[in-house]
């Protein structure tokens, strides 16, 4: 989508993804300049490994390009890219630079546009691998192309030869086989082909281009690995004449060939150099991380030899094992709050994991400690955990009778379910109430996209402060003071014909540099086995307070799960401190849930009203990982015109969660999760990151995970 | 050189000191501690020496040096404190967590007394020691302890294996019945 003008804020967001993806070295095919796998700046049929997560910038004279790729499935690879056209400013008028925002004059041309490409055959001895894609999906058309390209391998040697649509076709070489169908085809909408510089509002499918057009073009690639020097030598052939760049004089006279060098300096970070089709010389960085990746098992944080345990705990004392257990517990952070002795073989505990990530991994290290404490006598061990502080699945553990037993046959022996209360323990761990902590943390906020300046940030220490009071109810607070913020460059306010519900959002990053961000009383709770709720008010997001509850039906082994939530809330001041404007609005949704049998995806459907008052529903399609990592995509339709939503034509993005557990030596349950807005309009938006969702901050409890990671449970042998 | 790197340094000099001109040893001992020595090399550098503690979960690093009586001792900075008598690891101090202190006791019959979980202790008898042989790289010996009066059976396990060059690689041995063994595991190649 191009045509700057509007706002787009995202916290983070590409250069948390960036900086991750240096963290791990990831399976990434040879990447193009568009980010896609691919050689120089034309497509292959090669992909990537199935969940890796690529991120590249690549430096050229027609164009900057920033993208982010995921591999969905073996088949499908999607991209995001952010494309800034004429990035030196090159003026047509030699030995000139062009003004700021001269668009009428000079390609200033900032663009985002999804990629997507299906490989239709593998490759074999014979056939090469095939694949189709299309460039520009929901753009504006300043890639407008789509092709069907065709790989083959033979030794060192990588061929490539694709026919294409649209800019792919600008060195055409035939007439589209497509016309054969219908004459319409020739007919290819909004692309303007040579020289145009007005292109669309973008926002929707473009399927009056796709496919379409007089002529067809061909392009081809060579790439020789050697392998010794994990060198490829490239060499591309692009249908692609750059003929509105040309005309524009960001390029000089193209031929359509270019030429280069890709190194993958490590794992998962390739580094490329060419000398680019029309001149010039070309750079390329790209990072790949596998977002499925599991970790491996950490030791618990702070726990061991150095670390004080109070001598009256100690193995020679005659303190009883529950007490040692419940210390050892405590100390690997975990909270044993609970524990029944049935008939001195059956033991029930409940747990609370403070600081893994992954949930196996804080049932392990309870096992582990059931082993070393328990009495023999006791061979079923029945854990229930909790998120949010309310029993949400249980684990049923069968305990080994000696030392013949394996970790082989252990993860059988494991039965995952619904919770399992304790009504009358034996044995709680007296916890004093309220108690809480408090947090400090740096924060970095970014602000994508402005024509202007593609990314300004804030960096702010975070202040937050949790009181759990006991019997569910919890207090928040968080106060965001800024140390340096560049927001203030911002001048244009966003245009809309609906409720300023979010487009206000420039006065609330500079009129509220600093501020509170929430401000929130919670209570939680269940209403039986498999219903939970929360009900909370005060500050609850960055523009607005009010009230609301938040209602769960979830039931392990099951698919499906429902839930709904409303809230009364009324917009903030922009100075992000107590005061109210006189917005108000009744916001809710209806939610369904669905795991799908494809592994580790997962759909949600939100119907309701938003807060412009707008009606309609919100779809998530989601790949989430037992990991922490969760990747997908959303959008919304409500009942506003695409015309008056204005840019984008409807509310959509990238979801994107990044668990820091991955990245860290220590156990943390820390987490980044950011929506990637392409336009952030006042159409189909919900409250921000509140209520948070019982369902997104249960989810890593909900037995699909748990199943997973059996063999992760078992406990040391 | 920063201080952390002093210090390594310093014990790993102290560790080789130790080695080179530590106390009498048994003679029963005298092998076993010889097989550790010799991974020790002539190098100051003491990652040359270090060891991995392991038990149930949670790891250390401990470095072996000689103890009264030629008993083989592992220890860190931490207070963690493994002794190994050349058959089987007999005290454990700093352990970590609320478990702090073991000892097993060698009893008069050849039976050995065990600490239980729950604060218990209980004999166990004690089997002649396997030679066991997997592949050229790895071979060893394996003791195995049964009490199997009472309900619920229980065991234990002493266990120890060599590498190709004949040198120590792994120590393994029950500490608590019930909970998994510990292991020391020898770091350098």
């Amino acid at each position: 989508m191009a045509a700057p003008g509007n706002q787009r804020m995202n916290r983070l967001s590409p250069v948390v993804i960036i900086v991750f993806s240096f963290a791990a070295g990831g399976t990434s095919a040879q990447i193009n300049d568009f980010g896609m796998a691919g050689v120089l700046d034309v497509p292959s049929a090669r992909m990537s490994s199935e969940d890796s997560l690529t991120t590249t910038y690549s430096r050229r004279d027609v164009a900057d390009v920033y993208s982010v790729n995921y591999q969905v499935f073996d088949r499908l690879e999607t991209g995001f890219r952010y494309t800034i056209f004429n990035a030196r400013g090159k003026s047509p008028i030699p030995g000139q630079k062009c003004p700021p925002n001269e668009f009428l004059v000079c390609d200033g041309i900032r663009d985002r546009s999804f990629e997507v490409k299906y490989r239709l055959w593998d490759e074999s001895d014979w056939v090469p691998s095939v694949a189709v894609g299309i460039r520009d999906l929901f753009g504006t058309g300043a890639w407008s192309s789509e092709y069907v390209v065709a790989s083959k391998q033979f030794g060192a040697l990588d061929l490539t030869a694709g026919i294409g649509w649209g800019r792919l076709a600008e060195r055409s070489i035939a007439e589209n086989p497509l016309l054969s169908l219908s004459e319409g085809m020739s007919e290819r909408g909004d692309y303007t082909g040579t020289g145009g510089q007005f292109l669309g509002t973008g926002g929707t499918l473009a399927s009056d281009a796709l496919f379409r057009g007089q002529d067809i073009g061909l392009f081809g690639a060579v790439r020789y690995r050697l392998p010794q020097a994990k060198l490829d030598l490239l060499l591309a052939y692009n249908s692609d004449s750059y003929a509105r760049e040309r005309a524009l004089g960001s390029l000089g006279d193209a031929n359509g060939l270019s030429f280069g060098l890709d190194w993958e300096a490590r794992s998962g970070l390739r580094l490329g150099l060419s000398y680019q089709d029309g001149g010039g010389v070309g750079l390329r960085l790209s990072t790949a991380l596998n977002a499925a990746e599991i970790p491996p098992i950490k030791r618990p944080n702070g726990f061991g030899a150095g670390n004080s345990i109070a001598e009256s705990y100690r193995f020679d004392s005659k303190v009883g094992w529950w007490e040692r257990m419940a210390i050892d517990a405590e100390s690997s952070g975990l909270l044993l709050r609970a524990m029944k002795l049935e008939g001195d073989h059956h033991l029930l505990l409940r747990y609370s994991n403070m600081t893994w990530q992954i949930e196996a991994d804080a049932i392990r290290r309870v096992l582990a400690l059931v082993n070393q404490y328990a009495p023999l006598s006791v061979r079923t061990v029945t854990m229930t955990g909790d998120a949010l502080g309310m029993p949400s699945h249980s684990v049923v553990y069968q305990r080994p009778v000696d030392d013949s037993f394996s970790s082989q046959v252990l993860p059988a022996r494991l039965q995952i379910g619904s919770p399992i209360d304790i009504p009358y323990p034996d044995e709680t761990r007296r916890y004093a109430y309220p108690n809480g902590d408090v947090r400090v943390g740096m924060n970095v906020r970014t602000y994508l996209f402005d024509p202007d300046f593609p990314l300004l940030y804030q960096v702010s220490v975070r202040l937050q402060g949790d009181v759990d009071f006991g019997s569910g109810w919890q207090g928040t607070a968080v106060w965001n003071q800024s140390l340096t913020s560049q927001f203030d460059r911002i001048f244009r306010d966003g245009e809309s014909q609906l409720p300023p519900v979010r487009t206000d959002l420039r006065r609330y990053m500079q009129e509220g540099e600093s501020g509170i961000d929430q401000l929130t009383l919670t209570k939680r709770g269940k209403l039986s086995r498999d219903v939970y709720y929360q009900a909370y008010a005060g500050i609850l997001e960055e523009m607005y307070s009010g009230v609301g509850v938040d209602v769960l039906w979830r039931r392990a082994g099951e698919s499906l799960s429902f839930g709904f939530n409303v809230n009364a809330v009324k917009q903030r001041e922009f100075n992000k401190m107590l005061g109210l404007r006189d917005y108000s609005v009744v916001t809710g949704h209806a939610s369904a849930y669905w795991l799908t049998p494809i592994k580790n995806v997962e759909v949600a459907v939100h119907a309701g009203r938003y807060l412009a008052g707008d009606i309609g529903a919100t779809i998530e399609v989601q790949k989430r990982f037992a990991n922490g990592w969760s990747i997908g995509a959303f959008a919304t339709l409500t009942d506003v015109p695409f015309s008056v939503f204005g840019e984008g034509s409807f509310d959509k993005g990238l979801i994107f969660r990044i668990p820091f557990d991955l990245y860290s030596s220590s156990n943390t349950q820390g987490a980044y999760r950011t929506l990637v807005r392409l336009v952030n309009r006042d159409g189909g938006r919900m409250l921000d990151n509140w209520p948070g969702g019982l369902w997104e901050n249960m989810r890593h409890t909900h037995d699909d995970f748990l199943d997973q990671q059996r063999a992760r449970m078992v406990p040391p042998r | 050189m920063t201080r952390a790197t002093k210090q390594i340094r310093l014990l790993g000099t102290m560790i080789s000191f130790l080695l080179v001109v530590g106390c009498a040893v048994r003679s029963t001992q005298l092998e076993s501690l010889r097989r550790i020595v010799s991974t020790v090399g002539a190098s100051n550098d003491a990652a040359e020496y270090a060891w991995e503690f392991e038990f149930n979960g949670a790891g250390y690093t401990v470095y072996p040096v000689s103890d009264r009586d030629g008993v083989v001792s592992f220890a860190n900075a931490e207070g963690l404190r493994i002794t190994w008598d050349g058959n089987v690891l007999v005290a454990i101090n700093g352990l970590p967590g609320s478990v702090g202190h073991i000892r097993i006791e060698s009893q008069s019959d050849g039976r050995r007394l065990y600490p239980l979980g729950d604060g218990q202790s209980r004999s166990l008898s004690c089997g002649p020691r396997r030679n066991w042989q997997l592949t050229p790289a790895r071979a060893g010996w394996r003791q195995d302890c049964v009490d199997g009066s009472n309900n619920p059976p229980v065991s234990s396990i002493h266990e120890v294996e060599f590498d190709g060059a004949g040198s120590i690689r792994i120590i393994r041995a029950t500490l608590i019945l019930g909970a998994p063994p510990a292991t020391l595991r020898r770091l350098s190649p």
